[in-house]
Parts: structure tokens; C-alpha cells; sequence
């Protein structure tokens, strides 16, 4: 479980996110939408402990997961390696079979067994995100926090690791909340959307009750259809995009 | 775990300990005595003539020991610098740590009357280690500081000590002078038994408490914010191991003087073999650093027949090339 209550956070001097209320069940995935420098990754982070919080109060069951947004520097270690860091508050100096095996699961869990023996440094932009992504499995989180986790990666991939992290959900109770850009994948992967929008919560529910054309208009400044079709994902079509927008950085 | 470089890492850690031994015994074999290596050892197992048993166990041994505990410091001092600098460049010699191990260690033979000996030449330079530290971390904190930034910060605080060491000599008597320049030269042949024993201490002290962030040190490998987020205390991680590193630098400068080049090589041919998983990372820099300054005692002895060159001379030979290949082949990512 996961539970905001009226969080506020500053940073520099300025308020960044307002008053934000929100709870995610064991099982549950709450996907953070909203446009760039809306709070979501400030929000994040403050949930994971890493920025204090002005006001309010975050609770989340411990063991905590977080996969930040940076996709890290290039070291010289390999991916099973990497994975292993994952758990350095848990493996002593040697490495035991266990360890291992976990690791190795991790791995298989993203499509990964292959890269076990590669070099981080020579992988791509996006097989290191997934890399990163089982090193956060490696915890075993009961919450997990993804900022933009599919950022780089390509749509196969993309919906690989989205529908991982929703049976992951499922299967092993866990708190999930992930930051993402693409409205259509967040729709798609998640229970409830939360949209942030200059700090403050915008709208909160499922996919089909958040996503509706004026929120596109308030919220992005774009003129769109929303497509709801039974047994398919919520969709859009975009048409165009506001003269004036109220999200603009001019509005801001 | 499987091999970044083509050889494991276990037959790589072995190699370098078998060279390291074969450095080890040709350093005590030779020297200016011109002893055969037969009458060597007879010395080393305590019998022969009580002059050679007197060169080989008062004079080679604690130099060839010297070597390997003082290129060990060096050598651990180097990795742990680079990691928590994420700097290719850092080492104890380039960051001024150095220099300002020798300003202190100069202070303390200036200043300290009765307790510029051994013990007091060591905490001299110790406390301004911290202080070099203490500078370089507050710096590095700076926003925006980036590694090229952080060199030249590094070269800036070396200019520092070294104009307030030319203060120093500038107001020093003649023998005071005498014996800061003698040391500055950086010289392995003042090597004694209780130096051996403290410089070997400090070396297990710093190379225990910087295996037990093993696993966080290579985190930090990963970016400051992936670090942090699989839960590592970042700011502390890097005090603690800056002020570890400001020990084994005091401990290895002020009893043979500055030698350059050592941390900042070591390192760099450790991870090509091991990579930078720093369980096998920290200790295998150790090997490679020790290895390096035994190599360069046994050619500080052997360039001149019957003179031995100040070893600061001997790994600047060694060592420019490399800081050289490291600039101009453009990869400074640090692996």
C-alpha cells in the first residue's frame, strides 16, 4: 500500500507539488501522467524518501523499489553483476547460489537471460533500461516507483514490460506507480491514472473516467477523441493542438 | 562471474600476484652491494656473513617491503578516488593530495620539535590530507562541476601546496631544507622496519573499511542517482571514503615522499583486467600498484649500475606516457 495525504514539496524555494492525495492497493498500478515539469518525477522522488516533504505525510510499504528516470552511467560491470547490486543491503561479500538464481529470474522476467554475460557498457540505451529495471526487482519491493520506464525503449518492449509489471502487480500484491509520458500505454497498463498538472492532482481514476477530451484541452492544450472501445485499451486521436494552451510553459 | 577482458578476473588476480612476487625478489636480490643471489638468500634464511644478513634484512627487505605496501596504498588510494570522483583522471598525485601531504609533513618537521619523527611526520601529513579532502569534496559538491572542472580543481590545489611548500623551504634553515628536499625526492632506500609495520597497518585498516562499501562503491559506478535510489547514502559513502583515502595517502607520502603516477596507473590496468565490480576491483588496484613500485625500485637500481635513483624519477618515466595515452585516447569515461 501506498498512501499520500495533502503532500506538498518545495524545492529552491519554489512549490513544485500541491496538495496530493492519492492511495494505491496491493495489486494495484497508478499511472502518473501529466506534461513535462507537471511534478512527477519530484513527486516521485519525494515518495522514495530522496526530497523531504514541505507538508503532508507519505506512507508506503517497506521494501521500497525505485527506478529513477536516469538511465545511469555506462560502468564497466556485467548485466548479472548489475543485477547483483541490486541487492547490496541483502549479499554479504561472496555471492551466494540464491543470490544468483534471483538474479537470474530477474533477468528472465524482462526477456534478459540472454545479456546475463554482456557488458553494461555495450548495451543500448534500451536494453540497459530493462536491465536496470530487473535490478530494481532485485529488492523484492512490496512498492515499486518507475519514473518514464519505457522510455527508451521500442513498442514491442514497450508493452513487454508494461504487461510484466501488471501480472508482477498481480501476482506478488505490490504497490506499483509509474511515470509515463504516453497516455495510450498508461491507459493500458493502469488501474488508475493520476494526472499532475502544475503540482496539483488534475484528476484521479480509471483510464476511462480521467481520460475525456476537455481534460486533453485543460490539461495538454490539444483538441482529441477519446476512443473507447469494449475489450481494447482506451485510445486517443489526435487532432490538434491549442493556440494558447493552458499547460503551455507560457502558462506557467 | 564472466570475464570482461578475455582472461577471468581469478587468473588475472593470480598473474598479478605472481608478477608482484617475481618483482618482490628481484628487488631484494639486487642492489648497489652487487650480492649474488645465492648469498641472498642463505641471508634471508639467517645464516651466511653477518654483513650480508645486515644489507639483505636491515636494508633490502624493509625497501622491497616498503615498495609493495607503499604502491598498495597508492594503488587502493587511486581506485576508491576515481570511483567517488567518477573522475579517470583522480589519484592521490593529480587531486593534490600529495602535495598537501607534504605540506603537512613538512609543517611537522619545520614546526613539530620532538614530535617531527615518524609518528608526527605521519599525522602532519594526515591532517592536511583531510583538509586537501575536505576541499575536493566541497568543491565536487559544487553544481555543474564536471569531471575536466574537477581535474583542474585538483591541479589548482597541487599548484597551491606546492607554492606553500616553496614557502616553507623559502623560510627553513639549512638543514631543515636539506632534509624537506631529501624527502620531497620521494626515496624508498630510508625505508625502516616500523615504517614497513605502520604504512602495513594503515594499508589493512583502509583496504577493510573500503571492502566493506565494496558493493556500494560499485553502485556508485551506476550514477549518483541510481546509487541513491537502490539505497545507498551517497554523501556519506563518499566522505568516509575520501577521508580513508586522505589516510592511505599520508601514510604512503610521509615516509618515502611524494611518488606520482602509481595511484593513478594502478587503477586503470586493474579494471581492464578485473572490472569494476570493486570486490575484485579495490584489491587487485593494491596488487597492481604494488607491483608497479616494486617494477620501479628494481629500476631505480638497475638504470644506473651502482646508483639508486629516487623512485619519484623512476615512476614519472613510467607513468607520463600513460597519463599521456589516457588523455589523447579520447574515452574518459572512466573505464
Amino acid at each position: 500500500m501506498i498512501k499520500l495525504r495533502d503532500v506538498h514539496v518545495d524545492l529552491g524555494g519554489r512549490t513544485i507539488v500541491r496538495g496530493i492525495d492519492f492511495s494505491v492497493a496491493a495489486g494495484e498500478v497508478l499511472a502518473l501522467v501529466g506534461p513535462n515539469g507537471s511534478g512527477k518525477t519530484t513527486l516521485l522522488r519525494s515518495i522514495a524518501g530522496q526530497n523531504g516533504l514541505a507538508s503532508g505525510s507519505v506512507e508506503a510499504t517497506a521494501p521500497l523499489g525505485y527506478m529513477p528516470q536516469d538511465n545511469g552511467a555506462a560502468a564497466r560491470l556485467s548485466v548479472l553483476e548489475a543485477l547483483l547490486i541490486g541487492r547490496h543491503e541483502m549479499i554479504g561479500f561472496r555471492v551466494r547460489r540464491s543470490d544468483r538464481a534471483a538474479a537470474l529470474d530477474a533477468l528472465s522476467e524482462f526477456g534478459l537471460t540472454d545479456l546475463a554475460g554482456e557488458r553494461l557498457d555495450r548495451l543500448s540505451g534500451g536494453q540497459r533500461q530493462l536491465v536496470y529495471l530487473a535490478q530494481t526487482m532485485m529488492r523484492n519491493p512490496r512498492s515499486l516507483l518507475l519514473d518514464e520506464p519505457t522510455s527508451a525503449l521500442d513498442l514491442s518492449n514497450q508493452l513487454l514490460v508494461l504487461d510484466t509489471l501488471r501480472t508482477l502487480a498481480r501476482s506478488r500484491g505490490l504497490s506499483v506507480i509509474i511515470a509515463v509520458h504516453d497516455l495510450a500505454l498508461a491507459a493500458r497498463v493502469a488501474d488508475t491514472l493520476a494526472v499532475l498538472d502544475r503540482g496539483r492532482l488534475a484528476a484521479l481514476g480509471t483510464p476511462t473516467e480521467v481520460l475525456r477530451p476537455e481534460l486533453l484541452a485543460t490539461v495538454y492544450g490539444v483538441v482529441a477523441d477519446v476512443l473507447c472501445e469494449p475489450g481494447l485499451p482506451v485510445g486517443m486521436r489526435l487532432r490538434d493542438r491549442l493556440p494558447n494552451p493552458a499547460g503551455s510553459p507560457s502558462h506557467r | 562471474m564472466r570475464a570482461l577482458t578475455g582472461l577471468p578476473p581469478q587468473a588475472g588476480i593470480g598473474l598479478a600476484i605472481a608478477l608482484l612476487v617475481c618483482t618482490v625478489v628481484v628487488d631484494i636480490a639486487s642492489g648497489p652491494a652487487g650480492l649474488p643471489l645465492r648469498a641472498v638468500l642463505v641471508a634471508l634464511s639467517g645464516a651466511g656473513e653477518a654483513t650480508d644478513r645486515f644489507i639483505v634484512v636491515q636494508f633490502r627487505l624493509p625497501v622491497a617491503l616498503m615498495a609493495v605496501v607503499v604502491g598498495a596504498c597508492l594503488g587502493l588510494a587511486g581506485a576508491t578516488m576515481q570511483t567517488v570522483l567518477d573522475n579517470p583522471l583522480a589519484s592521490p598525485f593529480t587531486m593534490g593530495l600529495a602535495a598537501a601531504a607534504g605540506v603537512g609533513a613538512s609543517v611537522a618537521m619545520l614546526f613539530g620539535g620532538p614530535a617531527s619523527g615518524l609518528f608526527g611526520t605521519a599525522a602532519g601529513a594526515a591532517i592536511a590530507c583531510l583538509i586537501a579532502s575536505g576541499l575536493i569534496y566541497t568543491l565536487g559538491r559544487a553544481r555543474g562541476m564536471g569531471q575536466a572542472v574537477m581535474t583542474l580543481t585538483g591541479i589548482t590545489l597541487m599548484f597551491f601546496f606546492q607554492s606553500i611548500q616553496a614557502l616553507l623551504q623559502y623560510s627553513a634553515s639549512q638543514e631543515s631544507l636539506q632534509r624537506i628536499v631529501h624527502w620531497l625526492f620521494g626515496d624508498l632506500q630510508r625505508a625502516t622496519w616500523p615504517g614497513v609495520a605502520m604504512v602495513a597497518i594503515v594499508f589493512l585498516f583502509g583496504l577493510k573499511h573500503l571492502m566493506l562499501d565494496a558493493w556500494r562503491l560499485t553502485a556508485l559506478r551506476l550514477g549518483d542517482a541510481r546509487a541513491q535510489a537502490l539505497g545507498v547514502p551517497v554523501a556519506s559513502l563518499r566522505q568516509k571514503a575520501l577521508a580513508v583515502v586522505s589516510l592511505l595517502t599520508a601514510a604512503a607520502v610521509c615516509l618515502v615522499g611524494t611518488i606520482a603516477f602509481i595511484g593513478l596507473v594502478a587503477p586503470h590496468i586493474a579494471r581492464g583486467v578485473v572490472g569494476e565490480d570493486h570486490r575484485l576491483l579495490l584489491p587487485m588496484s593494491a596488487i597492481c600498484g604494488a607491483a608497479l613500485l616494486s617494477a620501479g625500485s628494481v629500476l631505480a637500481k638497475s638504470i644506473i649500475p651502482g646508483i639508486v635513483l629516487p623512485i619519484s624519477v623512476v615512476t614519472a618515466l613510467i607513468g607520463v606516457p600513460f597519463l599521456l595515452f589516457l588523455l589523447l585516447r579520447g574515452d574518459h569515461s572512466g573505464t
